[in-house]
């Protein structure tokens, strides 16, 4: 595990090197105050998979690889990167399968669309099922004893307030 | 010990196997004598399916190892109040448990049903039930056999998975597996009814009723799922979007959308194609749960271990959507509604319109699950769909959901005029907003969070506003005591305010979710013993911790002062387990709960010297999820309470209704109201 840690530490400092360079503040050495905001942290934490675990992000696993990752997250914000640089850093190093959720970008975009579509088409289409069914029945062979379309409304009222 | 139980799972194979031939048989050839004979054999399954699991239940006590299923998940160390769980532990007895869950039920269900008007109906229901039986015992004898032996008799077992010692999982699981089983009740009528060629709604009172059982079992699962993994996994979250928890959110949201909408052909004889398209998807989505539990392709924190079972309960889940759905379209001319809908403003509308929402929901759901399977096979990436993805788009769904359940119930049944919709309207709406403009002015900007407690406002006083003026129009008129009269109030038309009850539990659980996903603060910090930290206004003081060996595992308990103010409020005592054997730790939050937030605080590592890194959670309003899982059992059992008069206005088709006479007998309150 050790090993596995020092693997993804090496890289970013190989990656991030010149950056790291040009900052002469906070540098990266355990143990020592980052300058960072938290909860952006905890938002990353949450779009990133532990690759090690089934199905966690390295906001929930508790192995050593996750809270490495969770420490170069934190890292590279210090080094004022930007959450898509973080993301895009991780996705390079792992495959985008690292992501929780693909982009919204080329072939992807259909992971997010055929949803948002199929909602929407469901809904236009009940729609208009309703208008057809309820256009049908305004002819004058709508169902129910005629008398009972003045009472509609009171009929309503003594349902609700006897609990019929 | 071991012999009776094997005996008695091929006893009831053959008994379940009969039954359906049977019933089929008996039916078709038209011996009635064939016919009872195979019904009474559905009674006889569910008792030696006791027997059955009564034996594998005394093996565990007895720690008889050399029982395969035995070895692998007890040992000596397990006490004995654990044997529940262990039987449920693996496929072989989760296999056992589901086949003596539903045996029990269909026994229940075929025995309510016998006397009703289904005689031509009910002996393709029992013939379809023990189809699916016939499956489970077949899987069971010939693939994962919880009663095969091992060649030599192993001195000790391997014990339970220490995850599942938790008192969530001495429900979890099997209100899981039991609602999954059980929607295959509901179907088993509606295709009883289709079968036997019944045109009329005879099946809708069992399939509601049952579809009902099903739905309130899923959910009592799902929030003690949430509650179990809140409490042990120690990460402070209650809801991931796993797959196997999507498994079983989505046969339950088939099962709400199902429970709606038979109301409307119980009452108003519509709806009848969708009903069946409803239950046959619910049943369809319940397969697939049943299918990703038992060696489904997915990664997931619940997998069992990678297991041949997958692919016969793949083709079980093809053959389980394919059949229902051909005799549907054998069926389509049955179907007819006897009535149309009369207005987009009606409660039949809201009812539709929820239908499509939920299955909305349960398609991305689906849609989620198994699109990385489409990159994968074509350009062979590796994506991964998880929480983010389900946030982002169901989300505004559940919103849109919520506001439907604060306005479906207002709306008549067959057209609403408008006035009378915004008299309904006018109170709730205005108890929203005025909720939203207090929120806004307190400092709370988040727009989705805005939405949904105005939205949760709205439901609320919508559903309190109606018991008012019902409670108060009895008062006036029969001079009952206010709480008299909220009660008979309530239990003179349960479906409908058993309905609103469970619909209050939503809101709570709402409540919860907004409160989590968005005002929580959490804090992840290493501590030396006598070090404190603050998380919002608490100031937490770790003390120490204590380390001491129990046979299988080492309990590390921690002591944490909560201070506020300077001032001592709270012990608390978070514990972790480690698991040598399973090289696996398992968490207990400690956890000081209350209305307005939890403060949560779970350990994540012991380091040697004494030190420990916490996981510090405020979590805001989530009390009131796991306050929601008793509310929501009430409002199930008052919805399922059997009326004593039954009055059921059957409707055939083309003739005219007879709602006018039944309404307005309903209103001189001479007779009870019929649902």
């Amino acid at each position: 595990m050790l090993a596995v840690s020092l693997a993804v530490a090496a890289a970013w400092h190989v990656k991030a090197g010149p950056v790291q360079a040009q900052q002469p503040g906070p540098t990266s050495s355990p143990g020592e105050a980052l300058q960072y905001d938290e909860r952006e942290a905890q938002r990353i934490d949450k779009m990133l998979m532990c690759p090690v675990c089934p199905a966690e992000t390295i906001d929930q696993a508790q192995v050593e690889y996750s809270k490495q990752m969770r420490r170069v997250v934190r890292e590279m914000l210090a080094q004022g990167h930007s959450r898509e640089e973080i993301l895009d850093f991780f996705a390079d190093r792992y495959g985008p399968q690292v992501l929780a959720a693909p982009p919204k970008s080329g072939l992807n975009l259909v992971a997010w669309i055929v949803p948002v579509v199929a909602v929407i088409a469901a809904i236009c289409g009940g729609l208009l099922v309703i208008r057809s069914m309820a256009g049908r029945n305004n002819a004058p062979t709508g169902d129910g004893p005629l008398g009972e379309e003045g009472l509609e409304e009171y009929l309503e009222i003594i349902d609700r307030e006897t609990g019929g | 010990m071991a012999e009776l139980g094997a005996a008695s799972l091929w006893i009831a194979l053959a008994l379940a196997s009969y039954s359906a031939v049977g019933s089929f048989l008996g039916k078709v050839r038209g011996s009635p004598e064939l016919v009872v004979s195979a019904r009474r054999a559905v009674y006889l399954v569910a008792l030696v399916l006791l027997v059955a699991t009564m034996s594998l239940m005394a093996l565990f006590v007895s720690q008889d190892f050399e029982v395969a299923y035995v070895a692998a998940h007890s040992d000596r160390a397990m006490q004995s109040h654990l044997t529940w769980v262990a039987f449920y532990a693996g496929n072989e007895g989760s296999l056992l448990y589901i086949a003596a869950a539903l045996g029990a039920m269909s026994a229940l269900a075929i025995w309510k049903a016998r006397d009703k008007n289904l005689q031509d109906t009910l002996p393709y229901t029992t013939g379809v039930l023990m189809l699916v039986m016939t499956f489970f015992l077949a899987v069971m004898g010939f693939m994962a056999n919880p009663f095969d032996k091992l060649p030599f008799i192993p001195p000790d077992g391997e014990g339970i998975n220490p995850l599942l010692t938790h008192w969530g999982m001495f429900f979890h699981p099997p209100a899981l597996m039991a609602g999954l089983i059980a929607a295959s009740i509901p179907l088993a009528f509606a295709m009883g009814s289709l079968i036997g060629g019944q045109s009329e709604d005879e099946w809708v009172d069992a399939g509601r009723v049952w579809g009902i059982v099903s739905w309130g079992l899923l959910a009592c699962g799902l929030l003690l799922g949430s509650w179990w993994a809140y409490t042990i996994l120690g990460w402070g979250g209650f809801w991931f979007w796993d797959p196997v928890e999507n498994a079983a959110l989505m046969p339950w949201l088939g099962l709400t959308a199902f429970i709606h909408s038979i109301m409307v052909q119980k009452r108003r004889g519509m709806f009848r194609m969708w009903n069946i398209v409803l239950i046959n998807v619910a049943f369809g989505l319940a397969l697939y749960g049943m299918f990703v539990n038992r060696g489904g392709p997915v990664p997931s924190v619940h997998s069992f271990g990678a297991s041949t079972l997958g692919w016969v309960f793949l083709l079980f889940l093809i053959v389980g959507v394919l059949v229902p759905f051909a005799v549907f379209f054998w069926r389509y001319n049955l179907l007819k509604s006897a009535r149309n809908l009369d207005s987009m403003l009606s409660r039949e509308a809201a009812f539709l319109a929820n239908n499509l929402l939920l299955l909305g929901i349960a398609f991305v759901t689906l849609w989620g699950t198994v699109y990385p399977l489409i990159p994968r096979l074509t350009t062979g990436e590796e994506i991964t769909i998880a929480r983010p993805f389900y946030d982002q788009v169901n989300g505004p769904l559940f919103l849109a959901l919520l506001c439907l359940m604060g306005v479906g119930p207002l709306l008549p049944w067959r057209r609403a005029n408008f006035a009378a919709v915004r008299r309904a309207l006018v109170v709730p709406v205005a108890a929203g907003l005025m909720l939203a403009v207090v929120l806004l002015a307190l400092g709370i900007r988040q727009p989705y969070a805005l939405t949904g407690f105005a939205l949760g406002g709205l439901v609320a006083t919508g559903i309190v506003a109606e018991w008012v003026r019902g409670a108060r129009s009895r008062h006036r008129s029969s001079g009952e005591l206010y709480p008299v009269a909220f009660v008979r109030l309530i239990m003179a038309n349960r479906p409908r305010y058993g309905g609103y009850i469970v619909h209050l539990a939503v809101v709570m659980v709402a409540l919860g979710v907004i409160g989590t996903s968005f005002f929580n603060q959490q804090k992840d910090v290493v501590l030396a013993p006598g070090e404190t930290v603050a998380v919002n206004d608490y100031e937490l003081r770790y003390l120490g911790t204590v380390a001491e060996f129990k046979g299988n595992r080492t309990e590390y308990l921690s002591t944490v002062e909560v201070l506020r103010d300077g001032e001592l409020q709270h012990m608390l005592y978070p514990r972790r387990d480690f698991y040598p054997s399973f090289n696996m730790a398992s968490t207990r939050a400690s956890i000081r709960s209350t209305p307005v937030e939890d403060l949560f605080v779970a350990p994540s590592e012991n380091m040697a010297d004494g030190s420990v890194g916490f996981r510090i959670l405020v979590n805001p309003l989530i009390w009131w999820m796991w306050v929601a899982g008793p509310v929501l059992i009430l409002g199930t059992i008052v919805a399922l309470w059997p009326q004593r008069v039954r009055a059921p206005v059957r409707v055939a088709a083309a003739t005219p209704a007879p709602r006018t006479g039944g309404q307005l007998q309903r209103g001189m309150g001479d007779t009870a109201p019929g649902d």
